[in-house]
């Protein structure tokens, strides 16, 4: 606006000069007092124009300042202008819009805040959830997955990135779940619907026992499905072990216990015409009664042992008598059969801290096996041997031997061997199973080699530690 | 009277002297087995009259031996005695042995002379039906 004044003037000025060159005197003098009036009051309009202008861009160009950086500040004050009454209007309008701002964005504050104490409890839960063994699966009522915790990823094969907000379908593939997800009562607090569901893979087979709830919100309205799966394959496998096992004693109890009851209804039907024949049931009578009491001895050894409750006299004891006091057991069986025995023992024995009647039944069981499974006029040949770590007793018989197939299975509870029932003999399946718990009992360990038709070696191994080695007269090496 | 031939399979020599001898004495000519495989060897070269077997065997259990027997056209309606010692359910027994047919089940402990004359029964019947 000055420079417009100016060249305002320096034009009037201008006029002025030609015409006070060209004019009359008296008419230029008027004209150019006129002019002058004229320029003057320009002036003052100018000066006045000035002063309202600079009136009003000085508080905006205050507020310009003062609104500079205010929205970074963490509590931004209100404008406070000098002399802001002509922009009053402006100034009241920006006030408000930073108390707007500065409410906004504690609403902000508040809403993160809030956010993030919604994700750490989320997180917490969904931790804890996935903490669970059994698996977790919420539904919405659009069929979609809401949540699934770790396990309920692992049991559905399913991987975390895909989960959340997939079709519930797409992620159960079992028929039978997909039947009871749909059948799943509508009404909210319904008692849960139940299956068993077994899944298998390549590398192994599992049982879930799946219960599927509704679930509601605080006024009952049903809000999607919660479907959790417990993994009871090692009860499963526990129910069957135990089926197994009660039936396995009913049929060795019945066995004996048949022959008893047929041999007696043979004798009272006089069928036993002669007195040998007598003497055959009689002795089978007997000696069944026998094997019935071994059985009931064996279950309650093992019932002890697996429920922990076998407490172990340990006394030092010469390994020596032993086995010579195992053998006095058999020898008459091995008598009888004209079993050739060969016994190739160190002559000093080391002393075991063992319980001795507790390896008595190691070493009968073992003894008694041999004889067992030793046709007449085998040989059976016992040995001692040592290492660094262990004594070793072997025992070797020429009997039918073990297959192959049965090894890894000899010392299992209730297992029978291929060969026992083809070669007639008869057995609970019990006593390998009891006397390898007994010497793991003492530190030890039973070994078996075989082959069938060559005879068995069964390697009794007393660890070092149950060694005596306070006791002068028993301290010998093998 | 000719005589029937009865093959008994039982793992247990005791139980296969007492059922031999009393069915022997009885007239039956009788082959005994020691397993299932056995007496499925025998069942084939003896065509018996009836299979008496026990069912917990090693290997091959009694089952399994009925079940061989039902697919040999020769032993299709052969009349069997299932001996049983473990206490399978009724109901689980009949529900196999009722798809594999004509089997009689007994348990043990049972006695030799019943034994016996369940089989004289099976033995009169024309059709040789277990029941």
């Amino acid at each position: 606006m000055g420079t417009a004044s100016s060249v305002l003037v320096a034009g009037v000025c201008a006029v002025f000069a030609v015409l006070l060159w060209h004019s009359s005197q008296w008419r230029s003098l008027l004209f150019c007092g006129a002019l002058l009036f004229a320029i003057g009051m320009l002036c003052v309009w100018q000066l006045l124009l000035w002063r309202s202008v600079r009136g009003t861009l000085d508080p905006i160009t205050q507020a310009s300042s003062q609104l500079s950086g205010i929205l970074e500040k963490e509590d931004p004050p209100p404008l406070h202008l000098d002399d802001g009454e002509k922009i009053a209007g402006l100034v009241d309008s920006i006030n408000k819009l930073i108390v707007a701002a500065k409410e906004a964005r504690q609403s902000s504050a508040e809403f993160e805040f809030a956010n993030k104490v919604l994700l750490r409890e989320r997180s917490r839960i969904s931790n804890a959830l996935d903490a669970l063994g059994d698996g977790v699966l919420a539904v919405g009522l659009d069929e979609r997955v809401i949540f699934a915790n770790r396990a309920a990823q692992q049991f559905l094969n399913l991987s975390p990135e895909e989960v959340t907000g997939k079709p519930v379908l797409e992620c159960v593939k079992d028929p039978e779940l997909v039947s009871l997800l749909a059948q799943a009562g509508e009404k909210a607090g319904g008692a849960g619907d139940r299956m068993e569901l077994s899944l298998n893979d390549e590398a192994s087979s599992s049982v879930f026992s799946v219960n599927v709830n509704t679930v509601a919100d605080s006024n009952k309205e049903v809000t999607g499905k919660c479907v959790i799966f417990r993994d009871v394959t090692d009860l499963k496998r526990a129910e069957q072990s135990q089926e197994d096992f009660v039936n396995s004693v009913a049929h060795e109890l019945r066995t004996p216990l048949t022959s008893i009851k047929a041999f007696v209804e043979l004798l009272i039907d006089g069928e036993a015409s002669d007195g040998e024949a007598q003497r055959e049931f009689y002795n089978t009578i007997y000696e069944e009664t026998d094997r019935l009491n071994r059985l009931i001895n064996n279950l309650l050894n093992i019932s002890k042992m697996e429920a922990g409750g076998l407490v172990m006299h340990r006394t030092p004891t010469r390994l020596k008598k032993l086995i010579e006091d195992s053998l006095g057991v058999v020898e008459s069986q091995i008598a009888k059969k004209g079993i050739q025995l060969n016994v190739d023992l160190a002559d000093r024995l080391p002393a075991l801290e063992v319980d001795k009647d507790m390896v008595n039944v190691v070493l009968v069981n073992i003894l008694g096996n041999a004889v067992k499974y030793t046709p007449e006029d085998g040989r059976i040949s016992i040995s001692s041997t040592s290492t660094p770590d262990e004594v070793l007793v072997h025992v070797s018989d020429t009997g039918v031997g073990v297959a192959e197939e049965d090894l890894p299975r000899i010392f299992d509870k209730f297992y029978r061997c291929t060969t026992q029932s083809s070669s007639g003999v008869t057995g609970s399946g019990l006593g390998l199973c009891i006397a390898r718990q007994i010497m793991r009992l003492h530190g030890g360990d039973i070994r078996v080699s075989s082959r069938l038709g060559e005879g068995a070696q069964f390697t009794i191994a007393f660890s070092r530690s149950a060694l005596v080695t306070s006791l002068g007269d028993y301290e010998h090496d093998v | 009277m000719t005589s029937r031939t009865i093959v008994v399979i039982d793992d247990e020599p005791h139980i296969r002297h007492v059922i031999g001898r009393k069915l022997q004495r009885a007239g039956y000519r009788v082959h005994t087995a020691s397993d299932g495989a056995e007496g499925l060897e025998l069942a084939r070269e003896f065509r018996p009259d009836l299979l008496i077997t026990d069912l917990q065997m090693p290997n091959m259990d009694g089952f399994k031996v009925c079940t061989v027997c039902r697919e040999d056209p020769q032993m299709r309606n052969l009349p069997i005695i299932l001996v049983t010692g473990s206490v399978i359910t009724t109901a689980d027994i009949r529900s196999k042995t009722d798809v594999l047919g004509n089997i009689l089940c007994i348990s043990k402990p049972f006695s030799p002379r019943k034994l016996l004359q369940k089989v004289k029964d099976i033995m009169d019947s024309g059709n040789r039906r277990v029941n």
